[in-house]
């Protein structure tokens, strides 16, 4: 971790890193922002779509079969790493479906919207307090979200989009609590396209 | 589709390139590849049983010499089934019978058990055959060449997962191309108007099966759907009505314009790139599709098989004239409890399988669609007590209208340990039929010619008989 090569940038070596599996990447979003009340039975996605290929595709503890979810010998047909020889044993379990299905189980999450099991229970709950101090400079929400999420390793194009897309989020002034409301949502949405982005699933 | 018509013209030109050295005749000659039937639909289903699925406790003996020898191998698994009760799902009274137009099984006869009437009846009418004795092999094998070493033999033998990788693609874990795919090759040549990402679908992760050069696996989900994000516009509160942040975000989940020099991003930003054209095209198809209304039962095969029918049901807005589909289901491995495990398993292929066969009738699609299983092996004659461990050959089923059935194609040896048909004292199966001559049989409906089958799979030639017999 001294190493300051391990910071520079994810191009070093082409051949570097591996992908991420999806419960990591979710894992990595529910430590960063403090999740509270992990109240884990309450939470209809967690208990029964985890493992589907529409879901997070991947149910902790309920591997498919007692090899675990993947393979370490796989190697993805037609890819880059997979042309190299390299093996890509997460790249088993990743493919069009899971991936809009990642996309779809972190919308829910991110915004605190996933169904409950018991309504009056609100489980999973993020903690945004900090970034909503930053919402209304998306520039700096970004850059914050950079080095929470990504370790100085997201995209530019990432970063631009999430300051196109939070200025077009207008911050309510007239009752404190639609300002709020506005500046946790542009957390939100920026949060979401950060845990989204294609270097999030990329460990270096 | 000009897109297609290009890429392909790009293919061809360059396979002639290649070719050149070998002289002009023979890059006419490879024009075969171009040959493949593709004018009516046809759907090809692979059902893997992962795990390895007992096939001695399926097809099981329903003439009293053969359920005795039975008994002699697995008194205990027999005591457990309470053979003897009168009620068990094994005892031979309750067997069902299939009646095989056979007549190659001296006085053998044969059944399922009484937890699967589906499956008898489709046997019985005609609609399901069975295939004995079929695995992984590199040219005919008996117990004599397999112990004297004079043959050549599948690589790491009684291993789940290089087994399962054998049978779907000839090669173990980590080889990237699998027959499902290698058949549909020259069927994409030959029809250039399909569209390829949909000639491929799985409804069960990206195994080898259906991948190969040409042929990447689309997953089809169950309810298809799209991004979510990008129908639900009120997650971006005060900005719901921005086209901007809209048209910035369906950028973001196409990852249009990230870049990236590192091999895996670029293999993330290539999936992101397409999943999104290939999920909404997908939904836009099943949408506008009219599905089947024969009900499936709610089990992971079921759901699966379900979903197989809606997608056959949308081949046209697709575009697809071919269509290969991987569905999978694991539990097979019963080492132990094999008697509490394999109904409620048996029972789940019964019912889904029938459910589909219904579900194809309803389209009037039974003569074009075939389902065959698969799976890692066969597991021992011999019992540990409890269940049954890892063997090598096993008897599968295929099911359609297309299907000569009736009738038990293959072999399915005597329970007999001593018998060459096994390698050994524990009473694993030699196969006698090879997953080649399998795929050959199911390939040669499916449209492929012989030169093209013999491209597809590479042990073929090895074996006389290269079309079973079954469809």
């Amino acid at each position: 971790m001294l190493d300051e090569q391990f910071f520079n940038d994810e191009d070093k070596l082409n051949t570097d890193g591996k992908i991420r599996e999806p419960v990591l990447r979710f894992i990595h979003w529910a430590r960063a922002f403090d999740v509270g009340n992990v109240f884990a039975e309450n939470e209809w996605a967690l208990l029964f779509h985890a493992r589907s290929n529409e879901g997070l595709g991947q149910q902790p503890f309920q591997s498919p079969s007692v090899f675990n979810f993947y393979r370490p010998g796989f190697i993805a047909p037609q890819t880059y790493s997979g042309n190299e020889g390299l093996t890509a044993p997460e790249l088993q379990i990743m493919h069009e479906g899971s991936v809009i299905g990642y996309n779809d189980w972190m919308l829910e999450y991110v915004f605190n919207s996933s169904p409950f099991r018991d309504p009056s229970i609100d489980s999973f709950v993020p903690d945004y307090s900090y970034e909503v101090t930053l919402a209304d400079t998306p520039d700096q929400l970004s850059e914050h979200l950079d080095t929470l999420l990504l370790g100085g390793m997201m995209k530019n194009a990432t970063k631009e989009r999430i300051v196109t897309i939070l200025n077009e989020m207008p911050i309510r002034l007239d009752h404190e609590d639609n300002t709020a409301d506005d500046r946790w949502n542009r957390v939100a949405v920026a949060v979401f396209v950060a845990v989204t982005s294609t270097e999030f699933s990329l460990a270096l | 589709m000009s897109y297609i018509n290009r890429r392909r013209f790009l293919k061809s030109s360059s396979a002639l390139g290649f070719s050149a050295g070998t002289g002009l005749l023979a890059a006419l000659g490879g024009s075969n590849a171009f040959s493949a039937e593709v004018n009516s639909y046809k759907a090809l289903v692979c059902v893997f049983l992962k795990g390895g699925m007992d096939s001695m406790d399926f097809i099981l003996p329903k003439d009293q010499d053969s359920h005795n020898a039975l008994a002699s191998v697995r008194p205990g698994m027999f005591e457990a089934y309470g053979v003897g009760s009168g009620n068990s799902s094994r005892d031979i009274d309750n067997i069902l019978e299939i009646n095989a137009l056979n007549t190659n099984l001296g006085g053998r006869k044969f059944g399922f058990s009484s937890g699967v009437p589906e499956l008898q009846n489709l046997f019985n009418t005609g609609q399901a055959a069975i295939v004995g004795n079929v695995g992984p092999l590199i040219e005919p094998t008996n117990r004599t060449s397999m112990n004297n070493g004079s043959v050549q033999l599948p690589t790491r033998l009684f291993s789940h997962n290089d087994q399962q990788s054998t049978w779907m693609s000839f090669g173990t874990e980590g080889t990237q191309s699998g027959w499902g795919g290698r058949l549909l090759e020259p069927i994409l040549q030959a029809d250039v108007s399909s569209d390829p990402v949909f000639s491929a679908i799985s409804t069960s992760g990206n195994d080898v099966f259906l991948s190969s050069t040409n042929v990447r696996q689309f997953l089809a989900k169950q309810s298809p759907s799209s991004a979510n994000i990008l129908e639900q516009n009120w997650r971006l509160g005060t900005g719901y009505s921005s086209s901007t942040a809209m048209a910035a975000l369906r950028d973001h989940i196409n990852a249009t314009g990230v870049t990236s020099d590192n091999l895996f991003g670029k293999d993330l930003i290539d999936i992101n790139g397409r999943a999104l054209r290939n999920v909404e095209t997908f939904k836009s198809a099943l949408n506008s599709s009219v599905g089947v209304v024969t009900q499936f039962p709610d089990s992971y095969l079921g759901r699966q098989l379900r979903t197989v029918a809606n997608t056959i049901s949308a081949r046209t807005n697709l575009n697809v004239r071919r269509q290969i589909f991987y569905v999978s289901i694991g539990g097979f491995d019963t080492h132990d409890n094999q008697h509490t495990d394999m109904p409620r398993l048996e029972t789940q292929i019964s019912t889904s399988i029938s459910a589909f066969q219904n579900a194809m009738a309803e389209m009037g699609l039974s003569d074009q669609v075939t389902l065959f299983t698969a799976s890692d092996f066969g597991r021992t004659a011999v019992e540990n007590g409890d269940g049954t461990d890892h063997g090598w050959g096993a008897h599968h089923l295929v099911v359609g209208g297309a299907v000569k059935g009736q009738k038990i194609y293959g072999e399915i040896p005597l329970y007999d340990r001593s018998d060459l048909a096994y390698s050994g004292d524990r009473g694993r199966l030699i196969p006698s039929t090879s997953v080649d001559q399998y795929a050959a049989t199911l390939g040669g409906w499916f449209g492929l010619d012989q030169n093209e089958l013999n491209d597809a799979l590479p042990n073929l030639n090895n074996f006389s008989e290269k079309n079973l017999g079954f469809l």
